[in-house]
């Protein structure tokens, strides 16, 4: 169970962990929405997100690697040799009423670059990667 | 019956001391010290992040407030130690992993414009989350005291 609790996102889900908009309970879970040109959205049972391109101010992404102890408790000790990564996606933005924000996006592995890339386009600002580490993940 | 009563209590000493060293866990944040008056050093409590406009630490000893307009340094820093107690008690392979303590100072000015400051520790899992928004409604960004510390919270 608490390996399944810790588990990295997948696929199209995604992660608001946590940041400045209190209307969104940390750690909640749902979906990254692209298609809209003018403004990423992030919609949950919870509570949903919307940040317009151009008023994105940064965009940092990192990375953090633990060891598989869950995998390795329950399946094979052999798990503990790879690591599993969690990848995520700081943006800070102005709201509607110019008020600067800051929001940490848990995002899946097969996301990262896409997403980035769409982040860099329509918001015109470049991704800072907190390591060389995370920059060479992103292909970059 | 004299040498297990004595193994019982070390056992006992070596938990307690494990416990009280231990790093703050969850939601929790530790008042470690700084110029606040009447709030004694080491003191456990909650830091309220929800208002806009104030960071709120509060606790059964009391708290204080730092409007996020006031701040004018952040820091963040960690501190690595051997899980000896764990080592002693449970397995020495314990001495293999390291407990990191977290620790956040923060430089602001009082309602009287005079130069504050105080240190934090805060949980391992809400660094990342912590920094971002203290960042965001501060207007100042967090220097980091190392390139470890650094890649801990963001990778």
């Amino acid at each position: 169970m608490p390996t399944l609790a810790l588990a990295a996102v997948r696929g199209d889900e995604a992660m608001y962990v946590g940041g400045t908009i209190t209307s969104i309970p940390e750690k909640t879970e749902g979906r990254l929405l692209l298609d809209d040109s003018a403004a990423l959205k992030f919609t949950s049972k919870k509570g949903d997100l919307s940040i317009t391109y151009t008023k994105i101010s940064s965009i940092e992404y990192g990375q953090k690697a633990g060891r598989r102890v869950g995998v390795a408790l329950a399946v094979s000790p052999l798990a503990l040799f790879s690591k599993k990564r969690k990848h995520y996606v700081t943006i800070g933005f102005a709201d509607e009423a110019g008020k600067n924000q800051g929001a940490v996006l848990e995002v899946s592995k097969g996301n990262v670059r896409s997403l980035l890339t769409t982040l860099e386009t329509r918001s015109g600002k470049q991704v800072e990667f907190e390591s060389e580490e995370a920059k060479k993940n992103a292909g970059r | 019956m004299q040498v297990r009563q004595t193994v019982a209590l070390c056992v006992a000493f070596v938990l307690f001391a494990e416990l009280i060293v231990a790093a703050v866990r969850g939601d929790e944040v530790m008042y470690i010290g700084g110029t606040v008056k009447n709030l004694a050093e080491a003191t456990e409590g909650r830091l309220d992040t929800q208002n806009e406009e104030k960071l709120i630490f509060t606790s059964d000893k009391g708290g204080f407030e730092i409007p996020y307009g006031s701040i004018t340094s952040l820091e963040y820093g960690q501190k690595a130690g051997r899980r000896v107690g764990v080592a002693i008690v449970i397995t020495v392979w314990a001495l293999f992993s390291k407990k990191r303590k977290h620790f956040l100072t923060i430089g602001y000015n009082d309602s009287q414009g005079k130069p504050q400051g105080v240190v934090i520790e805060i949980a391992k899992g809400r660094a990342k989350t912590m920094i971002t928004i203290i960042e965001a409604r501060s207007g100042k960004k967090v220097e980091y005291e190392s390139e470890e510390a650094k890649k801990h919270v963001h990778g």
